[in-house]
């Protein structure tokens, strides 16, 4: 199948959200547009894919669980800082470093949704700020161990398993990595949110004290969803690490989780597919429109604005209306 | 007869107001008790102590052989403790069957599983299906449970509690807004419940109350005014007193 047709049945395939083969086309592209693409769009894209895990793990939080963190990018920076330490002073081994990095975020996020999780609501998005910017505060501060507002550097790992080793030098490599993981992400994350935990997550979103007078132990389950979308954070924030070879506190800016949020407002809470889309649109405008304009942030905030007055349910919420209107007009 | 709850001496206050005044209360496995009472009485305030919603000022709440003083909410549901609200409390952007579901899936300890979809878990589909049919919202299953009738929301909100197969269900207001004639099917639906599941209900209806009730205890500002089998509560002095000194007839 060409390319062409891939892309004229991309909006197909998101709808018919059970159809399981017309999902993977979108993917086949993916694979193969780097043979196409000069690198710049290759590079974009591989940044959308690991922005997009990131958009994907707040959805659980904010469309599935109704939990509004505005302190993702602690997570996201976490995996990024966290592979850096251990690609430096553990192994550049991509099956050492992988582990320790998801396990790191993991504990980091249990300890952080344990207090946070103690509130809700504002109180809770400002507890989860709260956190992200200590974490700022302290990449910023204590240079002798992360290198201040310098930031580190960070190695390209490589797979090895005994004598067998696999350098994931090229970006070629790197590129293909993250399209695993991206993949691996949107289908894990998928059979969550329409498991049984996934449902209780939505019970949850829409009446906790129901739920609890059920029987749920509802903070549990916040908690538990906490700790995932913020594993899923830290696996993005270690992919763009070894991308850009770098991390810098900026990773940790509040801007970050907010550019989260974002995407996931615009592409459509409570539908994976749609953070996915959020997170291309807003990636484009960013690096697209800052070298076109200094005022894409502007433009940014003016599409969000229209989103939210507008289509507050995001890209995937027009797309359903358009889909009903044309089944059923006047509907 | 065994008891299924015992409340001992409990009191709750908000700050200076003593809304449950040392109260103490045996209801029997089985029983159809109706808490009665005026607007203010503390009723709908002791279901939030024995439900765990509020905590107790002091005092102790037994289920059967366990003391659940100082149980969450979430334990004693998963003891067996269920309830519906007043006003109707659903999960109303959900569809009607799913709203059984999470009770039923919670009830069978099926609701921290990660990789299956829910809905291939067939147990689950079953009770929910089996409950609907029960409250007589089978055809509604799929609709979503916020743009139901009134009327149909308040049986959704008893399928609910049902789904999750508790031993004592507490019924706040069952009829409440209701028009005679759904009210009437509502009577018939809580009628034809199992006997071994223990009721307790608020109610204001009392024609529902006599018809439902084969205990029932008046409550006046936060304790118990009397307690009996209907017709000799419906002798009591005081509660006619209570009642504007009138036969009981519908209260407000």
């Amino acid at each position: 199948m060409t390319t062409e047709h891939a892309s004229s049945l991309r909006p197909a395939a998101v709808l018919a959200a059970q159809r399981g083969w017309w999902r993977l086309l979108p993917l086949v592209a993916l694979a193969l547009l780097p043979l196409v693409a000069p690198p710049f769009w290759r590079s974009l894209t591989l940044e959308v894919l690991a922005l997009a895990i990131f958009a994907m793990s707040l959805d659980v939080l904010i469309g599935y669980t109704g939990l509004v963190s505005f302190g993702h990018a602690a997570f996201l920076g976490f995996g990024a800082y966290a592979a850096a330490f251990t690609t430096e002073r553990v192994s550049e081994n991509l099956l050492v470093v992988l582990p320790i990095c998801l396990a790191s975020v993991a504990l980091y996020a249990v300890v952080v949704g344990f207090l946070a999780l103690r509130t809700s609501g504002i109180s809770f998005l400002m507890l989860t700020l709260a956190f992200s910017q200590m974490l700022f505060g302290l990449a910023i501060r204590w240079s002798r161990v992360t290198g201040g507002s310098d930031g580190l550097s960070v190695a390209r790992p490589h797979i090895g398993l005994g004598a067998w080793q696999v350098p994931l030098g090229p970006d070629l490599d790197l590129y293909y990595l993250v399209l695993a993981a991206f993949a691996a992400s949107w289908w894990l994350l998928s059979r969550l949110v329409a498991s049984p935990f996934g449902h209780t997550l939505r019970g949850i979103k829409e009446n906790a004290q129901r739920m609890q007078a059920l029987g749920y132990r509802t903070r549990r389950f916040e908690l538990a969803a906490f700790v995932v979308a913020a594993v899923f954070a830290g696996l993005a924030g270690m992919l763009l690490a070894m991308h850009n070879r770098y991390v810098s506190p900026d990773t940790f800016a509040w801007t970050t989780s907010g550019q989260g949020i974002i995407m996931v407002i615009v592409g459509g809470a409570g539908t994976l597919v749609g953070p996915i889309l959020g997170a291309l649109l807003v990636h484009l405008l960013e690096s697209v429109g800052s070298s076109a304009t200094e005022s894409w942030r502007l433009i940014m905030g003016v599409v969000f604005v229209l989103f939210v007055l507008f289509a507050p349910k995001g890209i995937i919420g027009i797309l359903r209306r358009l889909r009903r209107s044309k089944e059923s007009p006047r509907a | 007869m065994s008891d299924i709850l015992r409340l001992e001496h409990v009191t709750r206050r908000f700050g200076g107001l003593v809304v449950t005044d040392d109260l103490s209360l045996r209801v029997a496995v089985g029983e159809r008790r109706a808490l009665i009472g005026p607007n203010g009485a503390g009723k709908t305030t002791l279901f939030n102590l024995i439900s765990g919603v509020l905590p107790v000022s002091s005092g102790q709440i037994w289920l059967q052989d366990q003391n659940i003083t100082a149980r969450p909410a979430a334990e004693r549901a998963i003891l067996g403790i269920g309830r519906t609200f007043q006003r109707n409390n659903l999960f109303a952007g959900l569809s009607v069957f799913e709203n059984v579901c999470l009770a039923a899936r919670r009830q069978q300890g099926l609701s921290s599983r990660v990789f299956r979809p829910a809905h291939r878990y067939a147990a689950v589909a079953e009770a929910a299906q089996g409950v609907l049919a029960q409250v007589g919202l089978l055809d509604r299953a799929g609709s979503i449970a916020g743009q139901l009738a009134y009327g149909q929301q308040r049986a959704l909100e008893i399928a609910v509690a049902l789904a999750a197969r508790p031993r004592l269900l507490l019924l706040d207001e069952p009829t409440s807004g209701m028009a005679p004639a759904e009210t009437n099917q509502m009577i018939d639906l809580i009628a034809r419940l199992p006997p071994d599941l223990t009721l307790l209900i608020i109610e204001h209806d009392i024609d529902a109350v006599f018809r439902l009730a084969n205990q029932i205890t008046v409550l006046s500002f936060g304790s118990v005014l009397a307690e009996g089998a209907p017709d000799a509560v419906r002798q009591n002095a005081q509660v006619q007193e209570i009642y504007l000194g009138l036969p009981l007839e519908r209260a407000d």
